[in-house]
């Protein structure tokens, strides 16, 4: 910081100049409530966007977890159909079946 | 080499802000809104585009609130920054703004009659010299004097260094004081008056 920036002269030009030419007064009120507008709009679609993506990624992991439970399923029919029909062709070619 | 963290007093309402708090949002405006409207409407000398490049300011600072990294700036100096290019944007599009090189050397008035000027002349006589001041140099005179920020605060803002700003605020002060020169009594006279009011 350099000694200028202390320098009281510098305090004394702001206060001469202040005093000669104030600023007019800000209008407040308008000003706060366009910016809490701007805010609750950013606000809002944040929140829409986020609801959005949320229920984007839910259908996404429904749609894949349903997907890939249908074909474990799928395979644990055809593992089963499959056992069945070794038991039935054991049961023909065994001489169990006569001996009943 | 990475630059130290900076303190900055509104981080816990940019943070809490950031995370969508209305009533941080509100406090927010309400501490920077002030500062902002003084610095736009002493650059532009008008209230109606003040006022928007006030506005303007604020929701520019709404867009970066949820990337805002604390301790790598403070936001009023951002928000100076930002204010001050807004300001700097509406002079060039009106073709008001004046550059360092295209400002006429200040002259001096010479002695004006000892007669006391009245409030009024006295005030246009003080917008008259700085409004004759080179946008830089009035952006410079304001953020120092008006608005106490120090060389390096300054020099972040307008996007120079430290000795460009007091280059230009040796110039700008010393352009004021030949505008001012004969007024001088009434100013300080205006000063001690409103310090007594």
């Amino acid at each position: 910081m350099s000694i200028m920036d202390h320098h009281p002269l510098n305090k004394a030009l702001a206060d001469v100049l202040n005093h000669a030419s104030p600023v007019p007064e800000m209008p407040a009120a308008r000003i706060e409530a366009a910016a809490m507008a701007a805010f609750d709009a950013q606000r809002a679609s944040r929140h829409a966007w986020v609801k959005t993506f949320g229920a984007l990624a839910a259908s996404l992991v429904l749609g894949v977890g349903g997907f890939v439970y249908y074909q474990s399923w799928q395979t644990e029919q055809k593992a089963l159909s499959a056992d069945a029909d070794a038991f039935a062709e054991q049961l023909l070619s065994s001489e169990l079946d006569s001996e009943l | 080499m990475s630059n130290p963290l900076v303190f900055d007093p509104l981080a816990g309402l940019i943070a809490k802000a950031g995370r969508g708090d209305r009533a941080a949002a509100a406090a927010l405006v309400k501490a920077v809104s002030p500062k902002l409207w003084r610095v736009s409407w002493r650059l532009l000398r008008d209230a109606a585009e003040a006022e928007d490049v006030t506005q303007e300011a604020l929701i520019r600072l709404w867009k970066v609130l949820p990337t805002w990294q604390t301790g790598r700036a403070r936001v009023e100096t951002w928000l100076h920054q930002v204010t001050t290019n807004l300001c700097f944007d509406r002079l060039r599009k009106a073709g008001r703004f004046v550059d360092e090189d295209q400002a006429p050397e200040p002259l001096d008035p010479g002695p004006l009659p000892d007669t006391r000027l009245h409030q009024s002349a006295l005030r246009d006589s003080v917008d008259t010299a700085l409004a004759s001041l080179p946008d830089r140099q009035r952006a410079a005179i304001v953020l120092t004097h008006y608005e106490e920020l120090a060389a390096k605060e300054v020099g972040e803002v307008l996007g120079i260094s430290v000795d460009a700003v007091e280059s230009l605020l040796a110039r700008g002060r010393r352009a004021l004081r030949l505008a001012l020169a004969p007024e001088k009594a009434d100013l300080l006279q205006a000063s001690v008056e409103g310090h007594a009011a």
